[in-house]
């Protein structure tokens, strides 16, 4: 498992959850793993390095807690990313953005999260 | 390693890069054009079109007083495969004051290659029947608040069918890029070659001026090429190209390379409405206006297609969800800033990995909220149940014009939008870096959006194809006098 990919699963594990996506823990850590790939080397660090900040630092900013995000209930999560989203620091806020595009993308990216709406990812 | 000799190296493919090769190349030249990246491929997954054609697989963003995304293209055509094809001629006013800030720019002979490459790339109007339902929508609204001057954008395409997809290779080959209009032509000259996956690694000056520059390449196997040339035209991008100038001090201005960067902020406005739209089909960019009041702002149309829109939205967790849920009934539109902020670029680490520092002035901050505010009124006026702001603030949705013109976004701060940026420009500045004839030194010439020496207002493809074909004629004619 790539250092990026260790270091993002249990945060887009949970952030999966809390937005109500379902996929199977290999097709999660498969499509991760390929987003991640696509990636230059220094993006996938950052990536992985911006799921750690979301994951521990971003709990302790909000909620003054040292629980990770995926032990936090519904709306303390909810709060979170919130948080993570609003950071003013641009550095901060570029490292949870790039976790952010590689969850979020897996999250939201496949073709059948857009199904129902009538959009077909074609070329 | 034997040295290869041509006529005229050009080290990037984009709008600057191909448009002087070609030009080169059609007055006899041999002509060498190095490309960093390769071939755009059509592909069904615009994330994957993101990762695999823009520099820094669509990473690429400056610090500084806020967080801006600017994204560029790494590919032959460079930025024009990822651009909307949204052209306009560079404003007079801006040629005059170049005429008389820049010896050597005329602006006349100037208006005559924004003409010819206007021609070159079959600019024309959107056709009605391709634009998005955003944009009609917007359009509408403009209508009911009675403000006229809303229109369709001209564009370099020709058979458009609106598929949606210009940010990411056109599908059907109908924008008309770099590449197709003036690379492919001239490939069938002879003494032209593309070197595709080709970067330039280190250049040699001449020793006296009128001598040959030497040039070292490396492909993507690592083979390297030494070339000797008349003349090395860097067309890397604003954002790559200093890095050279800087890197081997390639003419009396060099310190200054990487100053001096605009970018024209800018950010959309999205609105949900009760019907299904179905934003993603039709062209994102086909209708425009321009603010007759506050000239620095220009609204023209976007949409971030489904499986991006997550990563781009300023909502998070299960407020993005909801949104998303309804995506088919969302409306985007855009705008940009003519910024007076400035940033820079440098290379700590080597080439293709530049470090962008922006800061972003209160004007220019100021004029962000009032294109919000007015994006805002207009989607309302057509009817939108909602609008989302492109700020980071936890309240950033609202439900009418009257919670809009409640709300109090005076602590607002560049930090809390939510924008990009999508042309780099002037940091080889013609007047500043490079000269009246775009030479940065012996032998040595810059043909980007670097060489633009302040904000355009406009969107720059023209007048940087412009400016690569003058300076390819001014070449010519050198190399015919001597």
């Amino acid at each position: 498992m790539s250092v990026g990919l260790r270091l993002l699963l249990p945060f887009a594990r949970a952030y999966l959850e809390h937005v109500g996506v379902r996929l199977a823990a290999y097709e999660l850590r498969l499509e991760l793993e390929r987003r991640l790939g696509l990636l230059p080397s220094w993006a996938r660090l950052a990536a992985g390095l911006g799921g750690l900040y979301a994951r521990r630092v971003g709990p302790w900013l909000e909620l003054r807690t040292l629980r990770p995000f995926e032990r936090l209930d519904a709306p303390e999560r909810e709060r979170v990313l919130r948080r993570l989203l609003g950071t003013r620091s641009p550095a901060a806020r570029g490292l949870y953005l790039a976790a952010r595009s590689v969850v979020a993308g897996t999250a939201w990216g496949r073709p059948r999260a857009w199904e129902a709406l009538g959009y077909r990812m074609e070329s | 390693m034997n040295e290869e000799r041509f006529d005229f190296v050009v080290a990037g493919s984009g709008a600057g890069g191909s448009a002087a090769a070609c030009r080169l190349a059609e007055g006899g030249a041999r002509v060498l054009v190095a490309e960093r990246g390769g071939r755009a491929r059509v592909l069904a997954d615009a994330g994957e079109a993101l990762a695999r054609h823009y520099a820094q697989s669509g990473f690429s963003a400056a610090t500084g007083n806020c967080f801006l995304p600017i994204p560029t293209g790494r590919v032959v055509g460079g930025t024009t495969q990822i651009n909307s094809g949204t052209c306009m001629r560079t404003p007079p006013a801006l040629l005059e004051g170049w005429e008389r800030r820049v010896p050597g720019f005329r602006a006349d002979p100037f208006s005559g290659y924004v003409d010819l490459a206007w021609k070159r790339l079959g600019v024309r109007r959107a056709p009605p029947e391709t634009m998005s339902a955003s944009s009609k929508l917007f359009l509408q609204g403009l209508e009911r608040l009675r403000l006229s001057g809303g229109h369709t954008l001209d564009r370099a395409e020709s058979g458009c069918t609106g598929r949606g997809r210009c940010a990411f290779v056109c599908p059907t080959g109908a924008k008309r890029t770099a590449d197709t209009v003036f690379l492919e032509p001239a490939a069938k000259r002879p003494g032209f070659e593309l070197a595709e996956s080709t970067a330039l690694e280190s250049v040699e000056l001449p020793a006296q001026e009128g001598g040959r520059v030497t040039v070292a390449l490396r492909g993507a196997q690592g083979q390297q090429r030494r070339v000797s040339c008349r003349a090395l035209l860097l067309a890397s991008g604003a954002l790559d190209t200093p890095y050279f100038i800087r890197r081997f001090r390639l003419g009396p201005n060099w310190r200054h390379a990487g100053r001096g960067l605009s970018v024209h902020p800018a950010t959309e406005v999205m609105a949900q409405f009760d019907r299904p739209l179905r934003g993603w089909e039709g062209v994102a960019q086909g209708a425009g206006y321009c603010d007759p009041v506050q000239p620095r702002l220009r609204y023209e149309g976007a949409f971030i297609p489904p499986e991006l829109a997550a990563t781009a939205l300023p909502l998070e967790g299960r407020r993005l969800k909801t949104w998303l849920d309804r995506y088919d009934r969302v409306a985007a539109f855009g705008f940009m800033v003519r910024d007076s902020g400035r940033g820079r670029v440098h290379h700590p680490i080597g080439p293709g990995l530049p470090v962008l520092r922006y800061w972003m002035e209160e004007d220019d901050l100021a004029l962000m909220l009032e294109g919000m505010r007015f994006l805002a009124r207009v989607f309302f006026a057509a009817g939108a149940a909602r609008v989302l702001l492109p700020l980071t603030l936890p309240d950033n949705l609202y439900d009418s014009q009257e919670d809009l013109e409640r709300a109090d976004l005076s602590a607002v701060t560049p930090a809390q939008l939510q924008m990009m940026a999508f042309h780099p420009l002037g940091t080889c500045g013609m007047g500043r870096v490079v000269n009246g004839d775009l030479k940065a030194g012996p032998g040595v010439y810059v043909c980007d959006g670097s060489v633009v020496p302040e904000s355009p207002g406009v969107n720059p493809q023209i007048t940087i194809y412009a400016f690569a074909l003058r300076l390819a004629d001014h070449l010519l004619e050198r190399a015919h006098a001597g």
